[in-house]
């Protein structure tokens, strides 16, 4: 699990599509069905935590914050796309 | 420029998942942009706080000072500039690229469908033509080739890691910035400043409503006292030439055409303040200059600020976007400002024509004709014919059309100019530089540490002639009779400019006690025929008030009078129309309700500051009273509010004039104030900075968070202190430059495009509390940029 956390990360990173390859990843890992899209979810929650936190160091926080649209729209993204793709645990 | 169409526009994009929504789905485009850690709109975020480059032109080093002003220095000029051009690629790659693209009628090709008609336009008038016939006779030049490397630094971000927030809203990554660019940035600054279709417009307005009427809205003189030479002081020489008449109007041209030029000129309220005294009149016995440019106020702002010292030289203040030079600003020399002369220097022609000719004079010429193509995304692409004549570019729609001669479609050496200036080493480097300064007009005041002052206007200003008869350009010209005619001015071309005003007979004071430039009446009697018309004259006006006065008090002139005469609020239209007003209105009936606005009014000082109800009221009311006054007739006659005329005509209209026929002067006034009180009660403002805030002040996307906080703000349209927030346009930057002692300046907003930067507007609530920080020309701040003599590709 910890493996597929880390992995999907440093995907997630780089481009959008390691939110899905996370997600999958982590459903994969998950003991049941349940599991595997709470775990999806929970990636996805992850991702955002980091972002905030990088905002935060970066000194780029309340710029993103005030943000509109645009910040419901970024903290939706991860956790939907990381339950979606965990999806994939019930083609196993 | 034409911003609320573009800003539409723009937002309509965002809106449509960007420009890849044509291809793409738009979750795949939210995806793209807003994914957190990958997503392209963060790019920006977590900046290294410090690089070392490569750099093909020598070391340089780049500092930002606690205002994100980069303070540059390098081995050589060339290694300077070309730091020059990354930064301000880096702080205002966004802002860059629009301007570029508006100019150039490339905007739909980013923005889609509703930017094709500006795109029309700006193709049609062909500036990127004038660009680059511009830049072929520059690129010798030392300016020339100190752009090149500009360019090249600029491409380092543009063409390579362009990260700005509004890129990857848009979804696009700009072209690569060549040197025609930067040149198309000195037009449009140029079109900004002289490109009016007022002659159209007046021409128009005579037609509907009477020769008489249009005189009466459109004088060519205001009565005032106050203009920027007074009399005995002008240096030109002398020349005998004819006296003109103001000819009437005899050509005009379709409405629904004007309308539609119209909507590419600049904002009303364009204009700018300046001063100089000289060391006669100052404590420290050294000349001082202060200058407030008046232009678009928006985020990021139109100017950007930068310090540079490469060895030999040190030069502070702002430059355009897009532009190397130091524009308006402080050498070791001495200390530079501009404002807008208001000069004509466009002119328009009607033809004879038949089936791609027209006649000129005996013979039937083609037009020299040219296909460009829209690219219009998300939409088909429009083919758009160029036309040319003799004048310069015809601008035609459906059945209209209209030649258009403007000094600035030929080549011209302004930029060699402007670089000039940032290496002047006193009054005779100034003025020999001016000679060159080509486009556009505008009002120079300089002051050395020598102690010389200066005023000049600047750019060429051609003499009309008529079968050889010198004419005003107050009309539109019939091009096939050669009516009009620019002697030694060749569009797209190189201009030997022989028929144009002699530099040394062009208004100028060597050496004046002290000159204000308020964008009025440059001289009383001018030698030629110089504009068709100037700004109102409340800030020239008061300028001179308070300087004379000052003058002649036992206390000298410093920088503080200066930076308070910069803060100047009283309005002169208050001081002349409220007490009417207040007296109409205690003689009315039926006031009760507005008692209490009537008190406020009559107990004012009639100076437009924030915690004042009055100014809140009389700011209201004289845009009612304008509607009011002119709105009957004028909606009868098809012409809108953009016909209206400047605030003086409307201050000066009389009991007994038309305008009242049937009703009464105090009838429209009492009308007027109990709308304003109406307006203000409906938007539940308190006081005048309830109403006039920096809110107003919006970034090209529309988008809210990329535009300002809502500060409330003194001064009006009208006053030194200039704001108009229905536009919005003032003072653009804010600069006090003494030649002995430290200057002071400030920007409304912040000195980085980029979203994400501390500096995006870090600067506003000092603009909006006029205060000032400092504009010292001493290299500060931590390194932020190294650059290191290398091949960097």
């Amino acid at each position: 699990m910890v493996v597929a956390i880390v992995v999907g990360l440093v995907a997630a990173w780089v481009h959008w599509a390691g939110l899905f390859v996370g997600g999958a990843l982590v459903g994969l890992a998950a003991a049941t069905r349940g599991r595997a899209l709470l775990a999806g979810f929970g990636f996805g929650v992850l991702v955002v935590a980091i972002f905030v936190v990088t905002l935060f160091v970066g000194g780029d926080l309340s710029q993103y914050l005030a943000m509109g649209q645009i910040v419901a729209v970024s903290l939706v993204i991860p956790p939907v796309v990381g339950a979606f793709a965990a999806l994939a645990r019930w083609l196993v | 420029m034409d911003s609320d169409l573009t800003r539409r526009a723009l937002v309509g994009a965002i809106l449509a998942g960007g420009v890849g929504a044509s291809t793409f789905s738009p979750v795949r485009g939210y995806l793209e942009r807003f994914a957190p850690l990958s997503g392209a709109a963060w790019d920006a975020t977590n900046q290294p706080e410090s690089r070392t480059l490569d750099s093909p032109y020598g070391a340089a080093e780049v500092r930002y000072d606690e205002y994100g002003v980069p303070n540059v220095t390098g081995e050589s000029e060339d290694a300077v500039y070309y730091a020059v051009g990354y930064v301000q690629a880096r702080d205002r790659a966004f802002q860059m690229d629009l301007q570029r693209r508006l100019m150039a009628g490339d905007l739909a090709a980013v923005v889609g469908e509703a930017a094709v008609d500006s795109d029309e336009f700006h193709k049609k008038m062909d500036f990127a033509g004038a660009a680059q016939v511009t830049w072929e006779s520059l690129a010798d030049s030392r300016a020339g080739t100190l752009t090149e490397a500009y360019v090249a630094g600029v491409n380092e971000i543009m063409a390579n890691d362009p990260s700005a927030l509004e890129f990857s809203l848009l979804e696009y990554e700009p072209d690569p910035w060549t040197p025609v660019d930067t040149i198309l940035m000195q037009k449009q600054i140029a079109w900004t400043l002289t490109g009016d279709f007022r002659t159209l417009r007046t021409a128009l307005v005579a037609d509907r409503l009477g020769e008489e009427v249009a005189k009466e809205l459109y004088p060519s003189r205001l009565d005032h006292e106050s203009p920027i030479i007074r009399d005995g002081q002008a240096d030109q020489e002398s020349q005998q030439r004819t006296k003109m008449q103001r000819t009437s109007a005899t050509h005009t041209i379709d409405p629904a055409f004007v309308d539609w030029l119209s909507g590419f000129e600049s904002p009303s309220g364009i204009g700018s303040n300046s001063w100089v005294v000289s060391g006669e009149h100052t404590a420290s016995g050294e000349p001082i200059v202060a200058n407030d440019p008046h232009l678009s106020l928006m985020s990021p702002p139109v100017w950007y600020e930068m310090n540079l010292s490469p060895p030999e030289t040190s030069v502070r203040g702002v430059t355009f976007p897009g532009v190397p030079f130091v524009v308006i600003g402080e050498n070791d020399a001495g200390a530079w400002g501009f404002t807008n002369t208001g000069a004509d220097v466009i002119d328009f022609y009607r033809y004879d024509t038949r089936d791609g000719e027209y006649r000129y004079k005996d013979e039937w010429r083609e037009f020299d004709t040219e296909q460009r193509e829209i690219e219009v995304d998300g939409g088909e692409n429009r083919q758009v014919t160029v036309r040319k004549t003799v004048h310069g570019p015809v601008i035609e729609r459906e059945d209209a059309r209209v030649g258009v001669a403007w000094t600035g479609h030929t080549a011209e050496s302004t930029p060699q100019a402007i670089y000039q200036y940032s290496r002047s080493e006193g009054l005779d480097d100034i003025v020999d530089a001016t000679e060159n300064f080509d486009v556009p007009t505008q009002n120079l005041v300089y002051a050395d540490r020598d102690g010389n002052t200066l005023y000049y206007v600047t750019g060429r200003i051609p003499i009309r002639t008529t079968d050889g008869e010198e004419v005003p350009g107050d009309r539109i010209f019939d091009g096939s009779a050669g009516e009009g005619e620019w002697q030694g001015f060749t569009p797209f071309g190189t201009s030997s400019w022989e028929g144009f005003v002699p530099f040394e007979e062009k208004p100028h004071v060597v050496n004046p006690d002290y000159i204000g430039t308020a964008n009025q009446r440059v001289v009383n009697d001018p030698e030629q025929y110089i504009a068709e018309a100037y700004s109102d004259p409340y800030r020239g006006i008061r300028i001179y008030d308070r300087l004379d006065w000052r003058v002649r008090s036992d206390d000298p002139i410093d920088p503080q009078f200066m930076k308070d005469l910069q803060r100047d609020t009283l309005d002169l239209r208050a001081e002349a129309l409220v007490p009417l007003l207040v007296e109409v209105a205690r003689a009315a009936e039926d006031t009760a309700e507005i008692e209490r606005h009537v008190d406020a009014l009559d107990e004012w000082d009639y100076r437009m500051e924030r915690d004042s109800l009055a100014a809140l009221v009389f700011a209201q009311w004289f845009d009612q009273y304008r509607e009011r006054v002119f709105s009957p007739i004028f909606d009868e006659h098809d012409l809108d509010a953009s016909y209206y005329p400047n605030d003086w005509v409307l201050g000066h209209l009389g009991p007994n004039s038309r305008w009242f026929e049937g009703r009464s002067r105090a009838g429209v006034m009492l009308d007027a104030l109990r709308g304003a009180i109406e307006a203000i009660e409906s938007a539940e403002y308190d006081t005048y900075g309830g109403y006039n805030t920096t809110g107003a002040m919006t970034h090209p996307l529309g988008l809210d968070f990329l535009g300002y906080p809502a500060l409330p703000t003194d001064g009006s349209r009208a006053t030194v202190n200039n704001y108009a927030v229905e536009n919005p346009t003032g003072s653009s930057w804010r600069m006090v430059c003494p030649m002995d002692g430290s200057s002071s300046a400030v920007i409304p907003g912040g000195n980085s495009g980029e979203y994400f930067s501390a500096h995006y507007d870090d600067q506003l609530k000092l603009w909006a509390d006029t205060e000032y920080k400092s504009m010292s020309r001493e290299i500060q701040g931590e390194s932020t940029l190294t650059f290191e003599p290398g091949d960097g590709q």
